[in-house]
């Protein structure tokens, strides 16, 4: 028996994969931006941002918390909801993120990213900076390096309303910063069924400093039902152009 | 365009200089970022504040000299900060996407006992094997990025080795 170790670990790293078309634009789009603007993390007075939010939370009320599912080419599948076959049960994570906006996308397939923006006062809505605060499907689930470990927090009962939403279309919803500029702790519960298998995710996001009071936003998707929950003062519908 | 022209281009500030930069390096970038990391949704995060911060320090570095290493470099310690904060996620396996290219590849067999071995050696050694024969690192870089002794660097290159040969022999596959 022969084996030559050296070039079959060296011939391994043919088969590396290649970045999405999307991790691709968002570091194009770091890149030229951080040229542009060296500073990290750019942050903008909360309390300007705050008011923003808070006039542009009408928007809300205007129409439904759902948007057309194919606005981003992500395809409605049942398969996207399978369980993580033989998968240990995956524990809850909680994560402070020193973050202005999260834009929480979440697609028909069950997963859901939270994105970092940023208010431009200029243009009077956020834009994205490009980076991913969290990611979470039914196999996986990551947050931010950048974001420090909280200890999980069980919520408070909502004092509003709670909307249903049709797991076949996408979710895009931002959440704001209050005036404390504190940041968000943003908590990521695995959904298991009988047999300890994930079928889905609950995501809560809440101001840092007011842990204790109920969630701004408490989302949660499975297989066949989902349901969100927003405060509306704080969080709301995009309503700007593309 | 030659490299160092496309370097002087994008530290003038031209976009178009920027951007070609960019996607003759990104997929690099990307590809060390996901060997150190062995999770796409990491290595997307690691690899592009590592490109990020290496364009913003464009003016530091010596257009003389090949810009992958020195991009390389500042990937991998980005991406090896990462891996020690590691704990905070739950992830699927590691390298997830890579069996299924090995599959179809000529050796796929020897490749994916191979492959599994490296998979699954503790974290330590399999970071010096990545490292070392998947970005070329030679010893010295690599106890300087992982702030250890050379003697345990090379160590743990030995005992990587071995695991890996007593894996592959245990699956006899060649």
């Amino acid at each position: 028996m022969s084996f030559d170790l050296e070039r079959f670990v060296k011939d391994l790293r043919g088969a590396l994969p290649y970045p999405s078309d999307d991790a691709t634009r968002r570091a194009l789009e770091s890149v030229t931006a951080s040229v542009r603007r060296p500073r990290r993390f750019p942050r903008r007075a909360a309390s300007v941002a705050a008011v923003l939010v808070a006039a542009s939370a009408g928007s809300f009320f205007a129409g439904r918390l759902t948007v057309p599912g194919n606005a981003h080419g992500a395809i409605p599948s049942a398969a996207a909801f399978v369980p993580f076959g033989g998968a240990a049960a995956a524990r809850p994570i909680a994560v402070h993120c020193r973050v202005q906006t999260v834009y929480l996308k979440w697609d028909a397939g069950g997963r859901v990213q939270l994105l970092e923006y940023v208010w431009r006062i200029d243009l009077g809505r956020p834009v994205p900076t490009g980076r991913v605060v969290a990611y979470a499907d039914n196999a996986a689930r990551t947050v931010n390096p950048a974001c420090t470990t909280a200890t999980p927090i069980v919520p408070r009962t909502r004092d509003y309303d709670t909307a249903n939403w049709d797991p076949h279309r996408h979710l895009e919803l931002y959440c704001g910063e209050d005036v404390s500029a504190t940041g968000f702790l943003i908590q990521i519960r695995p959904i298991l069924n009988r047999a300890k298998q994930q079928i889905g995710n609950r995501v809560l996001v809440q101001d840092w400093r007011h842990r204790k009071a109920a969630p701004l936003l408490d989302a949660r998707a499975e297989g066949r039902s989902s349901s969100i929950a927003a405060r509306v003062q704080r969080c709301f519908k995009p309503v700007w152009p593309k | 365009m030659n490299e160092a022209k496309l370097i002087a281009l994008a530290r003038s500030g031209s976009e178009v200089g920027i951007r070609e930069l960019f996607h003759r390096f990104w997929p690099l970038a990307w590809q060390w970022a996901y060997a150190v990391l062995g999770d796409r949704m990491l290595a997307d995060q690691a690899a592009q504040e590592a490109i990020a911060k290496a364009f913003q320090s464009l003016d530091r570095f010596d257009p003389q000299r090949p810009f992958a290493p020195w991009l390389k470099r500042i990937v991998v310690n980005r991406a090896i900060d990462d891996l020690r904060h590691e704990r905070r996620r739950c992830s699927a396996e590691r390298w997830a996407e890579m069996p299924a290219v090995i599959a179809v590849e000529r050796d796929g067999d020897s490749l994916h006992a191979t492959f599994e071995a490296v998979r699954a050696l503790p974290s330590n050694q399999r970071l010096a094997i990545v490292l070392h024969y998947w970005l070329d690192f030679g010893v010295e870089d690599i106890a300087r990025q992982l702030r250890t002794p050379v003697g345990t660097v090379v160590s743990r290159l030995s005992r990587a080795r071995a695991a890996i040969r007593q894996h592959v022999e245990a699956n006899d596959v060649f």
